[in-house]
């Protein structure tokens, strides 16, 4: 699987594991083997300006890298958008949508914000410019959080067992046709490798596997700490965790920052196994980097280090061992030692 | 300035202590550390989790926790407590049936709302069931006045304070006097469901008709009187658990991360809770890095470090090195490591200095932030809780033999 040619990228995983800087980086990978790339944050408050130093990313797309857009979908804005495209008239739309009645009534149709989005990527997937050629080469999406990202996908499904003719069943089914077909989109899991978010990653497979018909891209494994030692090394660091200077405040310190990534190490390769064993699809292998305060660099690296990875898979290679880990960096924080 | 009550007294001194954060931040273990401790304290005490991992519930001595309020034993902690830990998991896919089955007016409309096909298929997804489920089983549960204490967990939400704003959006939007003017009409004729909205009939729901198209349109009309009915006075209950709440008797936990956008994400909650006139307690800070050695310890040579080592291992009898090549140059390898290593756990130890000084100097000192340190190990286990619990109220490390006892206990072994 070549996972830059396709046309649309969801990723979904636990809170807090990463979703949003693997999305930027995903995006930024693609913009810099010459895609055009949207990346779409679904109502949430934005993040990538934050990530790309660019202004404030609003509910239009905007270039924060070269070849890279953003935009942040919300449900007012992308509804607007898709009347107005059936409706034509903008005096209707103000009658009918901005009637506060009609909004209070839009709110509590379940599923309708999450149909809208999904509408909102299908119609961007379709976009053409005057020659013809496809507006966006990737549109990723950076999903919402486990739970309800299942929920978020099911929609259209729901909707086409649910009723069987109208616009809303007919949007619903184009937008499966899109979601569902292995050559245009893939669904990554995006993890931290720790017990309670593969956890999550391994039940969240089995209910895609079983509820949703979206093909699977990667499990990505995001922020994963170095091994700093040698099997020779790791064997005297337990040695000295054996006769544990006791008496010796400052090598006691620096033995227990050695165990502390030691012990770190091992638990995630217990989980790395766990995941390898359970939730069969290629992995991708993000290192954690201690250098700088998470920016537009670190950015830049996941995104280089995604590529390395995605780019031997596509050609059936051996996946590349991981980088050493890099070398401490002062970054002006603190005194430098 | 410090705030003048300990975060001990103050959580002891409540009813309800309610912890909310993003997604991610150990909102489920805090909430159990908080429990556990107020149980140790004497209290009688219910923690009501949000789909914990079923780790947490081993970590608790239980094999899985579900609807039911099950006991956990104390005995590992050999303390003399009065105090009783209860812990209950909220099911959130069945709990609104639950609502449903306890209102719905008569056995007809219950099965009409049960098996209508929006509802099967979004019970879970409509905006503001969760919340309004895990609400009204905390109010059940405090209003039967069993417990001392309720600590509660709260769902991952996508924006701030879903779990406090939800319940009553979902009431306003059933209960709308506008919404029924579109289908009271049906309802006074003592119709349901199809025909409802007598498509044609109306501008509007012609226009709307030509998004949804008639069939899905007929399918809400029904959905909606159905649940109509079931609502009376559900916003009134509503209100008084968001009353209940925003009174004394409740205290708001946020719990948060040190990196940056987590931290500007748990402002944003806190400045949320003080607009809404919700008693705030202060930030908990799960995963902080620690700096480990002396700051001019960096500078160490490998060299140097190794020898520090050998001698250390000469004068003590617990600590017995090889005197031979391969293991000198392991250990001068071994030290480069060690110094790199805690170069740059330094570096992540400035940086969240950095931030949650900032934040203490936006908060001027007056409010409590508790930091937890990032461990190395799992911290589901007894053990790794009391760990947890340790450092949250200052109560010093613990005794060997003490972690001993409780690393023995029913729970797993941490990895």
């Amino acid at each position: 699987m070549n996972i830059f040619d396709k046309r649309l990228i969801i990723n979904t995983g636990k809170g807090g594991v990463g979703k949003t800087s693997v999305s930027a980086a995903i995006g930024l990978a693609a913009a810099r083997r010459g895609k055009r790339v949207l990346i779409m944050q679904l109502g949430v408050k934005d993040r990538m300006a934050r990530l790309f130093g660019s202004p404030p990313v609003g509910t239009e797309p905007i270039e924060v890298e070269d070849n890279l857009f953003a935009v942040n979908v919300t449900p007012q804005a992308a509804m607007e958008e898709y009347a107005l495209l059936k409706l034509k008239l903008k005096t209707i739309y103000r009658a009918v949508f901005e009637n506060r009645f009609i909004r209070t009534f839009l709110r509590v149709i379940p599923g309708l914000n999450e149909l809208v989005y999904l509408g909102k990527a299908w119609h961007e997937e379709q976009a053409r410019d005057t020659l013809g050629r496809p507006r966006w080469d990737m549109i990723v999406i950076d999903a919402p959080a486990t739970g309800h990202g299942i929920f978020f996908m099911q929609i259209p499904k729901m909707i086409t067992a649910m009723i069987s003719s109208g616009p809303m069943y007919d949007e619903a089914m184009q937008i499966r046709r899109l979601v569902e077909d292995p050559t245009r989109t893939a669904l990554n899991l995006i993890t931290l490798v720790e017990e309670m978010p593969v956890n999550e990653t391994i039940e969240l497979k089995e209910r895609v596997d079983s509820e949703l018909h979206v093909p699977l891209g990667f499990v990505v494994c995001n922020a994963l700490y170095p091994d700093r030692f040698s099997a020779n090394q790791r064997a005297l660091l337990h040695k000295l965790e054996q006769g544990y200077p006791e008496n010796d405040d400052t090598l006691a310190s620096l033995l227990d920052a050695g165990l502390f990534r030691l012990n770190r190490v091992e638990m995630q390769q217990h989980h790395l196994d766990r995941l390898e064993t359970s939730v069969d699809l290629p992995q991708i292998r993000i290192p954690y980097f201690f250098t700088e305060r998470f920016n537009f660099m670190t950015v830049s690296k996941i995104a280089d280090e995604f590529n390395r990875q995605a780019s031997a898979h596509a050609k059936g290679e051996p996946i590349p061992q991981p980088l050493p880990p890099e070398e401490p960096e002062w970054t002006g924080v603190g005194e430098a030692p | 300035m410090v705030h003048a009550e300990s975060l001990n007294d103050l959580i002891l001194q409540k009813k309800i202590v309610v912890c909310v954060g993003s997604g991610g931040v150990g909102k489920t273990t805090t909430s159990a550390v908080l429990a556990l401790h107020a149980a140790l304290c004497g209290k009688k005490v219910l923690v009501l989790t949000i789909d914990p991992a079923k780790r947490l519930a081993n970590s608790l001595g239980v094999s899985a926790l579900d609807n039911e309020e099950r006991r956990i034993p104390l005995e590992a902690f050999e303390s003399d407590t009065r105090g009783e830990l209860w812990a209950m998991m909220l099911d959130m896919k069945r709990s609104f049936d639950r609502v449903v089955e306890r209102y719905a007016p008569d056995a007809e409309t219950r099965e009409r709302i049960l098996t209508n096909r929006l509802y099967k298929y979004f019970s879970t997804g409509l905006a503001g069931t969760q919340e309004y489920s895990a609400m009204e089983r905390l109010h059940d549960i405090y209003t039967t006045g069993a417990y001392d204490l309720i600590i509660m967990d709260t769902p991952p939400t996508v924006h701030a304070l879903d779990f406090l704003d939800a319940p009553i959006r979902m009431a306003e939007a059933v209960e709308n006097s506008a919404l029924q003017w579109l289908y009271k009409p049906s309802l006074a004729a003592g119709k349901f469901g199809f025909g409802l909205f007598n498509i044609g009939t109306s501008y509007v729901l012609k226009t709307i008709s030509r998004f949804t198209g008639g069939e899905m349109l007929n399918e809400l009309g029904d959905f909606l009187v159905n649940f109509n009915s079931m609502f009376e006075g559900f916003g009134t209950r509503a209100r008084r658990v968001r009353e209940i709440l925003s009174s004394d008797v409740t205290l708001f936990l946020v719990v948060t991360s040190p990196d940056p956008a987590t931290v500007d994400e748990a402002r944003y909650f806190r400045d949320r809770l003080q607009e809404e006139k919700i008693p705030f307690g202060g930030f908990i800070v799960n995963r902080v890095h620690k700096p480990y050695v002396p700051r001019e310890m960096l500078h160490s040579s490998a060299e140097s470090i190794a020898e520090a080592f050998t001698t250390y291992a000469e004068a003590s009898d617990e600590l017995v090195l090889d005197n031979d090549d391969e293991t000198r140059h392991t250990l001068v390898g071994l030290g480069a490591q060690l110094v790199k290593n805690a170069a740059e756990f330094q570096i992540l130890a400035d940086l969240d200095h950095q931030t949650l000084e900032a934040l203490r100097e936006r908060t001027r000192g007056e409010i409590h932030i508790k930091e937890i340190p990032f461990f190395s190990r799992d911290i589901y286990s007894f053990e790794g809780l009391d760990r947890v619990r340790r450092v949250l109220f200052d109560l010093g490390k613990a005794t060997a033999s003490q972690e001993g006892k409780l690393s023995a206990s029913h729970s797993p072994p941490p990895r």
